[in-house]
């Protein structure tokens, strides 16, 4: 027997199947129950989040433009992605390629350094000048390069294979910012690589597990495209040295390995797999801890996209 | 002129009335003058599109701000920690390392502030939980580069004066006492956030309610 006072009762009659979000927090409805209430007997289902109440019996729409407007919207959100994937592609390229660059320029200059102070002490200016006297323009473009072009100057092969290369590695062993360099380059690049696979995990809900790969798979081949069409460009100022006489970037060649930024790349396709992997999990963390519920309830797509349902965790 | 709007019983097309929110859950109602069916009048859809987006673009947003300005007031405390300070107490100079200290601890209050207000949801340990995490992962990486790098940019050396990582760890810890002590500065600008707020909204109802009655 009920009385007068007993508050009117909702009645469940089943449970939303597809996607619907809460018109007041964003939150998605798939799952909620639907109510038949007492006062309209108005079919409502009530968000679990925010307690706002949303009526299901709705009529009527307006015609097809909310559709085409989400097909524009789609659009625009995948153009905006396969954007992002690009500059991640020509960045990650850039910034390994680069890296490898400054490394041999780093050494070359090391190189440079050390035959300009044997070149001089031993004063070899005098012998290439005695040595070649039908080439002075070949000998004064090299003796100028000695002095002035840094990574780019004539080093002799000679002086490199009879010590040259052995007091370079003792002087890049003592040297601070060389180590700096190479511990800076093997811990960020892997980093910025992590940190663009968590970027990516939450831009592309749709992708699940090891299908986010394909990420990694797409920015390498972008990346590894464009630094090998760099690498092949690249062959620094014109040269017309005496014979005897190289680069110094070519001599740095043979410390510095010439796949280094092929590793370095490699480097940071792992720092991307590792962070498209467990980026969602990284972003869920964070948004639990630095969101209000409201507001984090927003995205609830986080959550969905491994098959999770976000749930306030209430103190 | 409006969408049509037909009535599910008896037909009748509903679009000229007006939609009232019911005092129940607040729907918009509309009731069918034939056969008194009430039916709820649907949201553009358009609308709720791009609500839905504003609702995650802002949400996103706020998530990258917070993390944004609490790692920039973290790495701003912890230069300060590793340069100033460290320079303050190797020359052993009390009135600059009080002034430091000052500052340090104004920026700690700042940085405690701003978590109160932008993570509410959070209890006090927990929100200094957050920023002494943000110092222990920062110092983590400074040791492994310093040892790395055989404390050659760090000069982490007893010999010159404290070694500026255990500044930097103590300066954190010092930090959760301000934490601490702006608990109550963060409880009074909540309230007062509350409260402009609701007035705000306040407002808002006001004039739709004067727009609906056509004054």
């Amino acid at each position: 027997m009920t009385s007068d006072n007993t508050p009117p009762v909702e009645q469940r009659t089943g449970e939303i199947q597809g996607d619907r979000l809460c018109l007041r927090c964003g939150f998605n409805l798939h799952g909620q129950s639907i109510l038949r209430e007492p006062h309209y007997n108005l079919l409502i289902v009530r968000c679990p989040e925010c307690a706002s109440v949303t009526g299901l019996q709705e009529y009527p729409t307006l015609g097809r433009w909310a559709r085409r407007w989400a097909f524009v919207f789609a659009g625009v959100y995948a153009l905006f992605v396969f954007a992002a994937l690009l500059v991640a592609g020509l960045t990650s390229g850039a910034a390994t390629l680069a890296t490898a660059e400054e490394f041999e320029r780093e050494v070359a200059s090391h190189v440079a350094a050390e035959h300009r102070s044997w070149f001089q002490s031993t004063d070899q200016a005098t012998v290439l000048r005695n040595s070649y006297p039908n080439q002075q323009a070949a000998v004064t473009q090299t003796i100028g390069s000695v002095n002035n072009w840094g990574s780019w100057a004539a080093v002799n092969e000679q002086w490199w294979r009879d010590g040259g290369k052995q007091s370079v590695r003792e002087a890049l062993n003592r040297s601070t910012p060389a180590r700096m360099a190479i511990l800076l380059a093997f811990t960020l690049i892997p980093l910025g690589g992590a940190l663009m696979g968590v970027a990516f995990a939450s831009l592309l809900p749709g992708l699940r597990g090891y299908r986010l790969l394909v990420v990694p798979l797409l920015v390498g081949l972008l990346a590894a495209a464009m630094s090998a069409a760099i690498r092949m460009a690249n062959m620094g100022p014109p040269a017309n040295f005496v014979e005897g006489y190289v680069r110094a970037v070519s001599l740095a060649r043979e410390i510095v390995p010439q796949a280094s930024w092929m590793v370095l790349l490699g480097l940071l396709l792992v720092g991307l797999s590792v962070g498209v992997l467990i980026g969602r999990s990284i972003v869920r963390f964070l948004v639990r801890l630095l969101l209000p519920p409201r507001t984090a309830a927003a995205l609830g797509y986080l959550w969905e996209a491994d098959g999770k349902t976000y749930r306030h965790r209430r103190a | 002129m409006p969408a049509s709007h037909v009535c599910p019983d008896c037909g009748t097309d509903l679009a000229r009335l007006h939609a009232l929110p019911d005092p129940h859950y607040g729907l918009r109602l509309v009731r069918c003058p034939r056969c008194e069916r009430v039916c709820v009048r649907a949201r553009d859809p358009l609308k709720v599109l791009w609500r839905s987006l504003r609702v995650r673009a802002a949400a996103a947003l706020l998530m990258l701000g917070h993390g944004v300005v609490l790692l920039g007031m973290a790495i701003g405390f912890a230069a300060v920690a590793i340069d100033p300070l460290t320079r303050a107490f190797r020359r052993n100079n009390t009135r600059e390392q009080m002034e430091i200290v000052i500052a340090m601890a104004i920026l700690a209050g700042i940085a405690s502030f701003w978590l109160g207000l932008a993570a509410p949801h959070r209890r006090l340990f927990e929100r200094a939980g957050v920023w002494i995490s943000v110092h222990a992962i920062g110092l983590a990486c400074a040791f492994v580069f310093a040892q790395l790098l055989h404390a050659a940019d760090l000069d982490t050396s007893p010999r010159v004066g404290p070694n500026p990582l255990v500044v930097w760890a103590g300066a954190a810890a010092g930090s959760l006492a301000v934490i601490m002590l702006t608990e109550p500065l963060v409880m009074l600008g909540r309230a007062a956030w509350r409260v402009g707020a609701s007035g705000i909204f306040r407002l808002r109802r006001r004039r739709a309610k004067i727009l609906r009655s056509g004054v």
